[in-house]
C-alpha cells in the first residue's frame, strides 16, 4: 500500500515537474510555417507581406515565412525536393496547370482531411460549387482556389480617340476587332494593334481554342485524349497566328509584351486581369479593358489563371497553422485585399459586398470587366499523368510553330495531338 | 569550359608519366602516404562526379520524378523512345548547328585574328588579348541581358531600329525559328571568342621564333609561310580548340537558352544539354533526362577519343 | 621595315581593333543604358549614352533589391569553393607529382577524366543527393558538389607546376628531417605561391559566374541567392515600364566584382586561363 502510494506520488511529482518545465515553453512555442508563392516585389510581394502581418497579429505564436519562387514550374521543382528531404513547406501556391501533377504525384493534405482535423467546414461552404469544382480531382479537394484570373483585352483609349473611334464601345467580337484594326494602326503610326502576353504555357492558346468551340482535352471511351486536332481548335490558333504573321500583332513573352503596351507600342494588350494593378499604376495614358472577344457564335470560354493553395505540412502544429493561414488568405478580408491589389477575381459573393471591395470595384471599370467574365471561366487544362507537363509543352510548341509561320495551325496542332495522345495514353477519365 | 582545358595535355602526360617519375622519392616516401594525400580529393570527385554518373545510368532504366526517381522500372524504353522520337532527332541536329556556328565564332575567327598578331609587338598583342577577353570574366546570365535588350521584338529594339533603316519591318528575333538559333549562337560566340583568341595566340607564341625566321630567310613569305610553316606547327593547338568547341558548344549556349528562349520557339533553340535540363527540371521526367545524359556522355566520349587518336598521330608526325 | 610588312601590320591592327570594338560594344551599351534617365532609354537608341547621365537606376536597384546580401552570398559561395578546392587539390597534386605508387596512373586518369563529365549530367543526381542531405537552398549545398566537379583542373594545374619545381630543394628539406606535409606547406606551397594564387582567382571567377547551379540549388530561398540568381529574379520580375535601365544597372553591379579583379590581376588571370591548355 505504501509502496503503491509512493509510486503514485512519484508520478504526480514527475508530472508536475514536467508541466512546470514544459508548459511555459508550450505556451510560448512559436510555430513557423513557410508560404511558397511566386509574388516577387513586382508582382504583389508587398501585399503578401501585408497579409502575413495581419495574420501574425491575429495569431500570436504563428510565424509565417514567405518564400518567393522564380515561377510555377520552378516552384514545383523545389517543392519535390523539399518533400523528398522530408521537410515539406506548409502552404504552397500551385499554378493551375500543375493540379493534375500534384494530385497524382505529391503527398498533399486534402481539404477534407484538414477540415476533419482542424475544422473550418463553414469556411469551405462559402465557396460556390463551380469554384470548388476547379480544385476537385476525383472526389477530393486538392486545395482551395486562391488567385483566380482570366484574360481581358486592355486597350489604349487615347489611341481609339486618335483613330476617331469611340473608346466607350470597344469591339466585343474578334470580327469587330479585325475590322477596326487597320484604322487603329494607321492613326497611331502603324504600330501593331494586337499584343498577346504569353509565357511558356497554354493559357492564351486555350482561350483561343475553346472560345472557337474546340477543347484542349476530351474524354473518350473512359480515356483522356487531346482535343487539339479538331478544326475548331485549329481555327482558334490560326486566328491568333494570322494577326501575328501579318504583323498586326506583337509576338512577345509577357515580360516584353507588358512594357511594350505600357510604353504605347501596341494599341491593345490581351493579358491576365492579375496584371491590372501593375498596368494601371505604370501607364501614362487612359487604360481601359474589355472582355475576351467572341468568335462567331461560339460561347467565350476563358481559362482560369493564377493558383490554388495547397497544404503540405505533416507536423500537426504546422498543419493546423497552415490551415488557419489558408483560411485567412481566403477570408473575405484577405481576398478583398488580394483582389484589390492584384486584380484577381473574387471567389465568392461575400467578398463582393465587403465595403472596401465594393467601393473599389465601383471605381474600377477594368476590374469589373474581369469580374464579369466569371461565368465564362473554365479550368485551365492540366494534362493528366506523369507525362502531363511534357504534354503541355507539346501544345506550347504547336503554338510557337503556328505563330512563327513554321506550320499552319492545323498541321501544328495535329502533330501536337499525336504527341500528347502518346504521352497521356491510358489516363482514365469519367464524363 | 574549365573542364576541357586539359585535353591535349592529357594525351601527352599518359605517355610521359612513367618517365617523369621521381625515383628518389619513390624510395623514401613509400606506402600509404600518397593515398592519404589523394583520398580527400578523390572522395570529392567520386562523390560528386562518378557516383552521380552511375546514378544517372541507373535512373535511365526507370521513369520517375524528383520525389520518386525510381517509380517504375522500364528497361530500355527511355532509350528506344528517344531514338524513335523526331523531336529528339531534331534536338541532336540542332546541337550540330550550334557546333557549326561555334566553329566559325570560336575557332575560325579567333584563330584568324591570332594569326594577324604575328606581325605585332607583344605589347599590342597583350592589349588586344586583354580587351577581347573581358566578356569571359563576366557572368553570362548577366551580360546576356544586354542582348535581350538589343533583340527586343518592339520597333524600339536596337536591332529592329537597325533593320528599319533598310526598310524592314520589326522582327521577333527570339520567336522566329530562323533567327532564334543564330541569335543565341551569336551571344555564346561573343562571350567565348576572346578566350579562344587568347589560347590561339598562346599556341602561336609556342612556335619557336627560329622556325619562322629560318623559313622567312629561305624565302617563304605571306601565304606560303603560313601554310608551310605556321599552320602545321599550330595544328595541335588548333585541334585542341576544335575539340573544346565541339564539347563546349552546347554548354556555351545553355545560359542564354535558359534565360531567353527555354529552347523555343518550337524547339528551334534547343540542344541536347538544355533538353536534359528541361526533362529533369521542367517536366520532371528523370528517366528521359537520364537516358539523354547517357547519350550525351557517349557522344562526348566519342569526340574525346577521336581527338586523342588524332593528336597521337599528329604528335608522332612531329617527331 | 619593308612597305609590305608595314601594310600587313596596319591591316592586322585595324581588323583586331574592329574585333575589339565589336566585343566591347555590348558592354559599353550595358553601362550606357544603365546611366540613361528612366524615360529616355529608347531615345537615340543607337547612341549608348545620353547627354544627361544619372545614377537613378543604381539607386533604385540598391533600394529595392538586397544586392549586398546577394554579394555576400556570392562571396561566401565562390570563396568556399575556391578555398575548398585548393585544400583538396594541394595535397593531391603534391602526391601526384612527387610520389610513385601503384595506382598513380589509374587515379590520375580518374581525376582528369572527371573533367570530361558535363556539369548538366550531374545536376539531377547531385540534386537528389543534396535533398537527402537536407542541403537544398543552403550555402553548404551550393558549395559541396562544386568541390568535386571541377577539382581535377586544379589538381592538374598544380601538378604541372610542382613537376617543374627543382627536386634538389625537396631532397634537402627531407634530409633535414621534415615530414612530407611540412615539405608541402613550408617548401612546395610557398615556392609555387603565384600558381596557387592564380588558380584561386581562376576558381573564384568561374564560381562567381555560375548561374544554373545556384539557381537550381538556391533559387527557392532568397537567403541563398547569389548575385547571378538575384539578377535573374530581378529580370523576370514583371514590374513593367521602362525598366531596362534598372535591369542593366543590376547587371553592371553583378558583373563589376569579377571585372575589377580582372583589371587588377589581368596578367595573372590571362596566364592561368592559358596555362591549363597549353602547358604540359
Amino acid at each position: 500500500m505504501r509502496k503503491a502510494l509512493s509510486v503514485v506520488w512519484l508520478v504526480v511529482v514527475a508530472l508536475l515537474v514536467s508541466l512546470s518545465v514544459f508548459s511555459p515553453t508550450a505556451a510560448q512555442r512559436t510555430v513557423t510555417i513557410e508560404y511558397w508563392n511566386i509574388n516577387n516585389q513586382g508582382f504583389g510581394g508587398a501585399i503578401v507581406d501585408h497579409l502575413i502581418e495581419l495574420f501574425e497579429a491575429d495569431n500570436p505564436g504563428i510565424n509565417v515565412e514567405p518564400r518567393v519562387q522564380e515561377s510555377y514550374p520552378g516552384l514545383v521543382q523545389n517543392l519535390e525536393l523539399q518533400l523528398a528531404s522530408g521537410n515539406p513547406p506548409a502552404v504552397v501556391q500551385i499554378g493551375w496547370p500543375y493540379l493534375d501533377y500534384i494530385y497524382n504525384n505529391l503527398p498533399y493534405i486534402p481539404v477534407g482531411e484538414l477540415v476533419e482535423r482542424w475544422g473550418g467546414a463553414e469556411h469551405v461552404a462559402q465557396f460556390p460549387e463551380n469554384i470548388l469544382a476547379m480544385t476537385r480531382m476525383g472526389d477530393e479537394l486538392v486545395g482551395l482556389a486562391y488567385s483566380l484570373s482570366n484574360p481581358v483585352v486592355y486597350y489604349n483609349a487615347d489611341m481609339f480617340v486618335k483613330a476617331g473611334l469611340d473608346p466607350d464601345n470597344p469591339p466585343t467580337t474578334w470580327e469587330g476587332w479585325l475590322e477596326i484594326a487597320p484604322q487603329l494602326s494607321e492613326a497611331n503610326g502603324g504600330i501593331p494593334v494586337f499584343n498577346f502576353g504569353y509565357g511558356s504555357d497554354n493559357w492564351i492558346l486555350q482561350a483561343f481554342v475553346e472560345s472557337n468551340g474546340g477543347r484542349m482535352l476530351v474524354c473518350e471511351d473512359g480515356e483522356y485524349r487531346s482535343g487539339l486536332d479538331s478544326p475548331e481548335a485549329a481555327a482558334g490558333l490560326q486566328a491568333w497566328a494570322d494577326v501575328v504573321l501579318s504583323k498586326q500583332s506583337l509576338n512577345a513573352h509577357y515580360n516584353e509584351a507588358t512594357p511594350a503596351f505600357i510604353a504605347g507600342e501596341t494599341v491593345t494588350y490581351t493579358y491576365s486581369i492579375a496584371g491590372r494593378g501593375n498596368i494601371q499604376s505604370q501607364a501614362s495614358f487612359d487604360v481601359r479593358a474589355t472582355t475576351f472577344p467572341q468568335f462567331g457564335d461560339h460561347p467565350v470560354r476563358v481559362p482560369s489563371g493564377g493558383n490554388l493553395l495547397v497544404v503540405f505540412a505533416t507536423d500537426p502544429a504546422q498543419q493546423e497553422a497552415a490551415w488557419k493561414f489558408v483560411q485567412h488568405l481566403t477570408s473575405v478580408a484577405g481576398l478583398s485585399e488580394w483582389t484589390r491589389g492584384m486584380g484577381y477575381i473574387p471567389l465568392y459573393e461575400a467578398v463582393l459586398s465587403e465595403p472596401a471591395y465594393a467601393e473599389f470595384i465601383a471605381q474600377n471599370p477594368i476590374q469589373q470587366v474581369g469580374n464579369s467574365q466569371r461565368e465564362r471561366m473554365v479550368r485551365w487544362t492540366s494534362f493528366p499523368g506523369p507525362n502531363g507537363l511534357a504534354a503541355g509543352e507539346a501544345a506550347f510548341r504547336a503554338t510557337q510553330a503556328a505563330l512563327s509561320g513554321e506550320m499552319s495551325a492545323a498541321e501544328a496542332l495535329a502533330q501536337a495531338a499525336r504527341e500528347i495522345d502518346q504521352l497521356i495514353a491510358g489516363q482514365p477519365c469519367t464524363e | 569550359m574549365d573542364r576541357t582545358l586539359s585535353l591535349p595535355t592529357f594525351a601527352r602526360y599518359t605517355r610521359t608519366l612513367t618517365r617523369s617519375g621521381a625515383q628518389f622519392w619513390s624510395r623514401s616516401l613509400r606506402g600509404l602516404q600518397p593515398y592519404l594525400y589523394i583520398a580527400p580529393a578523390l572522395t570529392a570527385i567520386v562523390l560528386f562526379v562518378y557516383l552521380p554518373l552511375v546514378r544517372t545510368v541507373h535512373l535511365s532504366f526507370y521513369q520517375g520524378n524528383l520525389l520518386n526517381p525510381t517509380r517504375v522500372y522500364v528497361g530500355l524504353t527511355n532509350y528506344t523512345q528517344l531514338l524513335d522520337s523526331p523531336i529528339f532527332q531534331r534536338t541532336l541536329l540542332q546541337s550540330g548547328y550550334y557546333v557549326l556556328f561555334s566553329l566559325i565564332g570560336s575557332v575560325i575567327i579567333p584563330v584568324s585574328l591570332a594569326l594577324l598578331t604575328l606581325h605585332l609587338t607583344d605589347k599590342e598583342i597583350d592589349f588586344y588579348q586583354s580587351t577581347l577577353f573581358l566578356p569571359t570574366v563576366m557572368a553570362f546570365n548577366v551580360v546576356v541581358l544586354i542582348w535581350a535588350f538589343f533583340l527586343l521584338p518592339t520597333p524600339n529594339g536596337l536591332f529592329n531600329r537597325l533593320i528599319a533603316l533598310f526598310g524592314q519591318a520589326p522582327q521577333s528575333w527570339l520567336k522566329d525559328p530562323l533567327f532564334a538559333l543564330p541569335s543565341i549562337a551569336l551571344m555564346a560566340n561573343w562571350k567565348i571568342m576572346g578566350f579562344h583568341f587568347l589560347l590561339a595566340v598562346a599556341g602561336l607564341k609556342a612556335i619557336p621564333r627560329e622556325c619562322l625566321e629560318a623559313a622567312y630567310v629561305d624565302g617563304a613569305h605571306g601565304w606560303t609561310l603560313m601554310r608551310r610553316v605556321v599552320l602545321p606547327l599550330f595544328a595541335p593547338t588548333g585541334l585542341f580548340l576544335i575539340t573544346v568547341t565541339l564539347i563546349g558548344s552546347m554548354d556555351a549556349v545553355f545560359t542564354p537558352i535558359r534565360v531567353l528562349t527555354e529552347g523555343g520557339p518550337n524547339n528551334a533553340t534547343n540542344n541536347l544539354m538544355y533538353a536534359i535540363y528541361s526533362e529533369g527540371f521542367r517536366f520532371f521526367r528523370l528517366g528521359q533526362a537520364s537516358a539523354m545524359s547517357v547519350i550525351l556522355i557517349v557522344l562526348f566520349g566519342g569526340v574525346i577519343y577521336w581527338q586523342y587518336r588524332l593528336l597521337d598521330r599528329w604528335v608522332t608526325y612531329e617527331r | 621595315m619593308s612597305v609590305e610588312t608595314w601594310r600587313v601590320r596596319w591591316f592586322a591592327r585595324s581588323l583586331l581593333s574592329l574585333a575589339a570594338l565589336i566585343v566591347l560594344l555590348p558592354l559599353i551599351y550595358m553601362v550606357g543604358i544603365s546611366l540613361k534617365p528612366a524615360g529616355r532609354v529608347f531615345e537615340n537608341v543607337f547612341l549608348p549614352f545620353t547627354t544627361t547621365v544619372t545614377l537613378q537606376n543604381y539607386e533604385n536597384v540598391l533600394k529595392t533589391v538586397p544586392m549586398f546580401r546577394y554579394l555576400w552570398n556570392s562571396i561566401l559561395f565562390s570563396f568556399g569553393v575556391a578555398i575548398g578546392q585548393l585544400l583538396l587539390a594541394l595535397p593531391a597534386a603534391f602526391a601526384f607529382s612527387y610520389y610513385e605508387f601503384r595506382l598513380k596512373k589509374t587515379l590520375l586518369a580518374l581525376v582528369i577524366l572527371s573533367l570530361m563529365v558535363p556539369f548538366v549530367v550531374t545536376y539531377i543526381p547531385n540534386y537528389l543527393l543534396l535533398a537527402d542531405l537536407k542541403l537544398i537552398n543552403t550555402l553548404p549545398g551550393l558549395i559541396l558538389p562544386m568541390l568535386g566537379i571541377s577539382l581535377g583542373f586544379g589538381i592538374f594545374l598544380l601538378r604541372q607546376h610542382f613537376m617543374s619545381f627543382p627536386k634538389e630543394i625537396l631532397e634537402a628539406a627531407m634530409i633535414d628531417g621534415a615530414a612530407s606535409w611540412q615539405v608541402l606547406l613550408r617548401v612546395v606551397a610557398p615556392a609555387n605561391i603565384s600558381a596557387i594564387t592564380a588558380l584561386l582567382i581562376y576558381i573564384l571567377i568561374n564560381t562567381w559566374n555560375q548561374f544554373i547551379w545556384p539557381l537550381l540549388i538556391g533559387g527557392g530561398r532568397e537567403e541563398a541567392y547569389t548575385l547571378t540568381v538575384g539578377v535573374q529574379m530581378y529580370f523576370i520580375n514583371p514590374e513593367a515600364g521602362n525598366r531596362w535601365g534598372a535591369i542593366l544597372a543590376a547587371s553592371v553591379l553583378a558583373a563589376l566584382p569579377t571585372v575589377i579583379v580582372y583589371l587588377i590581376m589581368r596578367k595573372g588571370v590571362l596566364r592561368t586561363f592559358t596555362e591549363g591548355a597549353i602547358k604540359g
